[in-house]
């Protein structure tokens, strides 16, 4: 009877290997995450800055920096669409994805934590076949205004823990490489660190520290983006 | 030099002590000294007893945000401490209240009641919508303006909000135009690639006013923006001398309102960046209210008589020159002329980011031009820059008192 049975076990797609990776940076829908960014160039600290954000389903986030001198400035991100609020400014601005990369650090890097939202995967090769030893994922933007167009990303065979991650602009050109630090934070083994190595400018590279991420979830109001002139209480907490 | 370093010192205490004791605030400040150099190929030219031309001034900010989150009514609250401290007067402190508002939320709906800053505009130099109050856009240190006293209802539902404000309800007799009551309405909508406002205003002296604004994301570099402000009624300064040649000198400050119906102002601009790092933005905009070249002629004609008689007569020089400095009134105005022009720059860089603007005024070819740089560390932002005002002595800009400010803004919030 055993001999009869077809010999199926359930393999992950592509983009459930995706998901499943992506549970070590946001294990939560309604998360607020701060982060730490250091900016190093030479090896040598170059830049930091503070951001909390404020992650919501559907590509909701909004991105409140806390460093002093850009506080209380903030991007709000609804899907392809960008909105900014400058410090001393009761005027939120309509912006670019452009002008979403520029400024003092690629808020695109920190406010999209789930890679299963805006790529679709490929599995180019599995870990029994790569020469790497890890699953291989090609992933290709499915969304218009993402901080990448392809992530070319390898993940630990059997927990499906990020390993390292490639980032592809537009242009095809390879932007950053990015590698992961893992650690047990709230009884849970999760994404600690994430180091960026620039490879456009290949003396600098950025260290995202997660110093925080807990269960908060914001009312709705605080992602329309004229209420964005209006949290003070939200800046100071 | 003494007098800046005990200013600085109380600047430096307020901000140390009142953050330690109120840790649930937000505290900034901003020191922003300015080195200003006159012309004296101007008619508006006059000795300093007649029109102050300090050559050195440095504004310098504290300002307290903060609220208290509470399940019945959030307070909320925004106060500032300026110091104002120049070579030819006495240092100047007041105290600012900002804002001061009461809110509560109820599903998508939120009632405020207090003194708030409210900004509607769309644009960058110019910005018709802001009908609650105007800014200074040409502003060189950036500091946090003065609400309204208002009452407010507004509905946020998905991407869409509106407001309904009751604007200075305490008004007395005496109030400043700025400060009539009126009522006001604004809604917005952001639908795909296109974000749309609509704005309404009553008031007894603007009667109807109605507005339309808009900015559409064409690419990934690109965004046009545009607005339009339709009043039934605005009011001018006008000197009462300018246009005729018999009367050259008043007797009593010569500028009276005067009533226009039917006026507009609109701006359309385009902002562009590239990942080269660089921005652009170009603007265009017209203001009803500003003087018409014809208007600016008269005036430069009033004021160039009024000099020729100081030169040909040695009757009354004291009265010739307390009216230049009259006449002079009308180069103070937040918007100069009709027809602007607005070129800008900025580039990205590591750590500086340098800025260009220009802000020409195409009808008699004088233009304001802005050189600056930007340097953010964690801790502060530093901007340094120069601002030139070019031109004949008869345009607007050529034909204004000061000629160029250096200028350095030092600013942080924690």
């Amino acid at each position: 009877m055993m001999l009869l049975m077809p010999l199926v076990t359930h393999a992950d797609t592509a983009d459930e290997l995706v998901y499943k990776a992506d549970q070590y940076r946001q294990s939560s829908d309604n998360l607020k995450v701060t982060s730490l960014i250091r900016l190093y160039k030479n090896d040598k600290l170059d830049k930091e800055r503070i951001y909390d954000v404020y992650i919501k389903p559907d590509r909701q986030s909004l991105v409140i920096s806390r460093s002093p001198s850009e506080k209380g400035q903030r991007v709000l991100m609804l899907d392809d669409k960008f909105w900014m609020l400058l410090p001393k400014t009761k005027r939120p601005i309509r912006i670019t994805p452009m002008q979403k990369l520029l400024g003092e650090a690629s808020t695109g890097d920190i406010a999209s934590m789930r890679w299963s939202e805006d790529y679709s995967a490929e599995l180019i090769a599995s870990h029994e076949t790569s020469a790497t030893g890890y699953n291989e994922l090609q992933l290709t933007a499915k969304r218009k205004g993402v901080t990448y167009k392809s992530i070319e990303l390898s993940l630990l065979p059997a927990s499906n823990e990020p390993v390292q991650a490639k980032f592809y602009l537009i242009s095809e050109k390879l932007a950053k490489i990015a590698t992961f630090e893992m650690a047990e934070i709230n009884g849970r083994r999760q994404v600690s660190k994430m180091t960026l190595k620039d490879e456009i400018q290949k003396n600098r590279y950025t260290v995202i520290e997660y110093i925080s991420r807990a269960p908060h979830s914001l009312s709705g109001r605080y992602y329309n983006p004229t209420y964005l002139a209006r949290n003070p209480s939200l800046i100071i907490r | 030099m003494i007098m800046i370093k005990r200013a600085l010192a109380t600047l430096l205490s307020t901000l140390f002590i009142v953050s330690s004791v109120l840790a649930q605030n937000s505290i900034s400040f901003l020191i922003s000294p300015q080195y200003s150099g006159y012309s004296s190929d101007t008619p508006f030219d006059l000795p300093d007893e007649f029109i102050e031309k300090p050559s050195a001034t440095s504004r310098n900010i504290v300002e307290l945000t903060g609220s208290y989150p509470n399940p019945l009514i959030e307070l909320s609250y925004l106060f500032s401490l300026h110091n104002q401290l120049s070579s030819r007067s006495p240092s100047d402190t007041h105290f600012n209240t900002n804002e001061l508002y009461l809110s509560k939320s109820l599903h998508d709906w939120e009632v405020t009641f207090g003194r708030r800053i409210s900004s509607w505009g769309v644009g960058y130099g110019f910005r018709p919508l802001d009908l609650v109050q105007q800014y200074d856009q040409q502003t060189l240190s950036r500091q946090s303006t003065i609400g309204k006293n208002m009452v407010a209802l507004e509905r946020f539902s998905g991407m869409s909000s509106w407001s309904l404000l009751w604007v200075n309800p305490n008004r007395s007799d005496e109030s400043e135009n700025s400060d009539i009551e009126s009522i006001a309405s604004k809604y917005s909508t952001s639908r795909g690639d296109y974000d749309l406002h609509a704005v309404f205003r009553y008031n007894e002296l603007n009667r109807f006013q109605l507005g339309l604004g808009g900015i559409t994301i064409l690419s990934d570099e690109m965004a046009l923006h545009g607005s339009l402000l339709l009043s039934q009624r605005y009011q001018k300064q006008l000197h009462r001398l300018a246009g005729q040649s018999s009367i050259l000198l008043a007797e009593q400050f010569p500028y009276e309102s005067v009533n226009y119906n039917n006026g507009f102002q609109t701006v359309i601009g385009m902002s562009w960046s590239s990942l080269s790092k660089h921005s652009l933005i170009a603007e265009y905009w017209y203001n009803e209210q500003a003087y018409s070249r014809q208007q600016w002629r008269e005036l430069f004609e009033l004021v160039q008589k009024q000099q020729n008689l100081l030169t040909q007569t040695a009757i009354y020089p004291a009265l010739i020159q307390a009216n230049i400095a009259w006449s002079a009134t009308a180069t103070q105005a937040q918007v100069l002329t009709q027809h602007n022009f607005m070129l800008q720059w900025s580039y990205d860089a590591d750590h500086w980011k340098p800025t260009a603007n220009i802000l020409i005024s195409p009808t008699d070819k004088s233009s304001m031009m802005t050189l600056s740089t930007t340097r953010s560390t964690h801790l502060f932002k530093f901007e340094a820059g120069i601002r030139t005002f070019n031109g004949a002595s008869d345009s607007v800009y050529g034909g204004l008192i000061i000629n160029k400010i250096v200028f350095m803004t030092l600013s942080g919030e924690y």
